[in-house]
């Protein structure tokens, strides 16, 4: 999630183009993150230090590391700490960035300063979104004071990465109590803690994920589109349910429904979660104890 | 190979596992859109195994599945489940379901699940 929050933040910025991002969403998959850049970004050593020691490695058979602490850059406890660091997204995607010229990690994290500026966002918060894990991702896009959602919502954004698309980004989650809509499938969970789920979007903005998920090509958000947000809907409940089950809270789940011809999905309070997926915005809804109405 | 029906009122989860079924090499002989219309198919087509989905509209299938072992005590059926549905698990294992598998669909699992419960 992280690669896509900054790509979309660099493209919004007009410094890298679509056709870059998609060939780096595809790339930080493959690259192997560097140590020196690991360091760089965390602060260990500059730039300059890094590409003197890249230079060293090339005339010595030697690992990076070992250079580093021979020449006082780094700790043998700093070598250890940077490799642990090594599957980490937001560095995945700063390694892309890099190995296809488009910038130094330098030159990310002074973009990442203006980023985090324009969302008003912490040094602890800017930490959580560099982690690349969604679980602290995810409280950064949820209102304060929303915390009873965080689970609910927290199981349809991992299921939707898990059995769609992993490379989605978010908007910041809104507690309304409508949300305008074209077409979407809700589902009721019901038992001591009662909850409704919710997909929607406007024009074919399910399109991508009823496709993904039920395996089929749909040309228009249908009728059997829907039933395979509906489906998508009821693995979330079900995964959700299933989470409580281990607290010893029972819960069943009713039948998904959906329609093709709503103009808004309305309760007495429910959180909605904006994703981008592919170019596409769509929301997730959750709404506590009550049903989600489609209207 | 076995004649297999599936009753589920979803349109994507019944295609989905017709194709892991045929790819298996087994032969789909019919589709119920809820547990009423399973049931009647149930007894149309008289299958080797069904597939039954829990929540669906009308009958549900914990009740689609006491009509047909009410009508044919050896019927072989296994319940798709959404996670999180325990108790429904309970009450279908206390009704005679051979085995359970679970949405999403694995398709590795559902294969064995299928081959187990025709074997037994």
């Amino acid at each position: 999630m992280v690669s896509v929050i900054v790509g979309n933040y660099l493209l919004e910025k007009g410094i890298i183009s679509y056709e870059q991002l998609k060939d780096l969403l595809a790339a930080k998959n493959k690259v192997r993150v560097k140590l020196g850049l690991i360091a760089v970004a965390e602060g260990l050593m500059t730039q300059e230090e890094a590409d003197r020691v890249n230079s060293l490695q090339a005339v010595m058979d030697k690992r990076f590391g070992d250079i580093a602490v021979e020449r006082g850059y780094l700790t043998e406890g700093h070598v250890q700490a940077l490799l642990k660091k090594q599957g980490n997204a937001y560095l995945a995607f700063a390694q892309a960035l890099e190995d296809q010229q488009l910038m130094t990690i330098d030159q990310l994290e002074q973009y990442m300063i203006d980023f985090q500026v324009e969302k008003e966002m912490t040094v602890s918060e800017m930490e959580d979104l560099k982690s690349g894990d969604v679980d602290r991702i995810l409280p950064l896009y949820i209102p304060a004071g929303c915390d009873k959602f965080m689970n609910a919502v927290g199981t349809a954004v991992r299921t939707i990465m898990r059995c769609v698309d992993n490379e989605i980004y978010l908007d910041k989650a809104m507690v309304v109590e409508s949300c305008e809509v074209d077409n979407g499938a809700v589902q009721f969970v019901s038992g001591e803690e009662s909850i409704s789920f919710g997909l929607a979007g406007k024009g074919g903005a399910l399109l991508r994920t009823a496709s993904v998920f039920g395996k089929e090509e749909f040309e228009e958000v249908n009728e059997d589109a829907l039933d395979a947000i509906g489906e998508l809907l009821n693995c979330i409940c079900g995964l959700y349910a299933s989470a409580l089950s281990q607290t010893g809270i029972s819960m069943e789940l009713l039948p998904p429904e959906f329609s093709t011809e709503i103009s808004t999905m309305t309760s007495d309070e429910m959180l909605v979660l904006p994703i981008h997926m592919k170019g596409e915005l769509f929301y997730v809804i959750v709404a506590m104890g009550k049903e989600i109405e489609m209207k | 190979m076995a004649n297999i029906l599936i009753i589920d009122d979803s349109r994507t989860s019944r295609k989905i596992l017709r194709g892991i079924l045929e790819d298996a090499g087994h032969t789909v002989a019919g589709e119920g859109v809820n547990g009423e219309d399973g049931y009647l198919k149930y007894k149309e087509v008289k299958p080797d195994l069904v597939t039954m989905d829990i929540t669906m509209p009308k009958l549900d299938g914990l009740e689609a599945l006491q009509l047909i072992k009410k009508c044919d005590e050896s019927a072989k059926v296994v319940m798709i489940t959404a996670a999180g549905q325990k108790e429904k698990m309970i009450q279908a294992i206390k009704h005679g379901a051979a085995e359970f598998i679970a949405k999403p669909y694995d398709a590795e699992e559902v294969k064995t699940v299928i081959e187990k419960v025709l074997n037994s």
